[in-house]
């Protein structure tokens, strides 16, 4: 049974532990892709990112696009780690990993994830840097990156 | 009852909270009757939400400005979202 693992953090967490456990509950996966996004300092510019989100909504949201992941590739399991509340640049942000028997599959499943994430799971990203805060918004081009899912992979 | 109108990103400064306890009386029937029962005053706020890229939730699912309100414990505004 291919299961999904959503967890929101508000305080840091160690990636390379995570990916570790996650390794370790999928012995006989025989592909294990990971992404980990840390929160970019620009040269200095940003000295804290903050992340707003909605319990018991946002949860429910990510759950749903990690089952549609587990709908689209065989894989034998993914998860999720975000974090919420103030970020310093250099810390992990997001944590996305699947597991499968073989490496494409737990890619693209990885990639989906990420674009999902960016236009479709309920976070707020307020951005304080020298010249001041502002919200972030998505940009064209992360619709776009969602737009390449569209079609459904073939069995 | 009381409703627990929920403001998040923007929105909640905007608003200059995260959340405002509204009674639903019988006069507010849509999302758009409760936005211009939010700020009637307040036309900052009564943009932002208007704004077509806001998603609204009631009791956590999303749904059309149209939609009654009636019964609802819970409403949310949602700006765009920035994941990842």
């Amino acid at each position: 049974m291919a299961d999904a693992s959503v967890r929101i953090a508000a305080a840091s967490f160690d990636p390379e532990a995570e990916i570790a456990a996650f390794r370790r509950a999928h012995p006989d996966a025989g592909a294990i892709v990971t992404f980990v996004g840390q929160v970019r300092g620009d040269a200095g510019a940003v000295k804290t990112l903050t992340l707003d989100h909605y319990p018991g909504f946002t949860d429910v949201e990510i759950a749903r696009i990690a089952n549609e992941a587990l709908g689209r590739w065989r894989l034998d399991g993914v998860m999720i780690l975000h974090r919420v509340g103030a970020l310093e640049p250099g810390e992990p942000i997001v944590l996305a990993a699947a597991a499968a028997a073989h490496r494409r599959d737990a890619f693209q499943a990885v990639d989906f994830l990420m674009d999902y994430l960016k236009t479709d799971a309920p976070f707020w990203k307020k951005e304080t840097a020298l010249n001041g805060e502002s919200w972030i918004e998505p940009r064209a081009s992360d619709y776009e990156d969602k737009m390449r899912w569209a079609i459904k992979p073939k069995e | 009852m009381a409703t627990r109108v929920l403001f998040f990103g923007r929105l909640r400064d905007i608003a200059g909270a995260g959340e405002r306890l509204v009674e639903v009386r019988a006069s507010l029937r849509s999302i758009e009757d409760l936005i211009e029962f939010l700020a009637p005053e307040d036309d900052a706020l009564r943009r932002a939400l208007l704004d077509p890229s806001v998603k609204v939730a009631v009791d956590q699912r999303v749904v059309a400005r149209a939609s009654s309100i009636d019964g609802a414990r819970e409403i949310a505004f949602l700006p765009p979202f920035s994941g990842g």
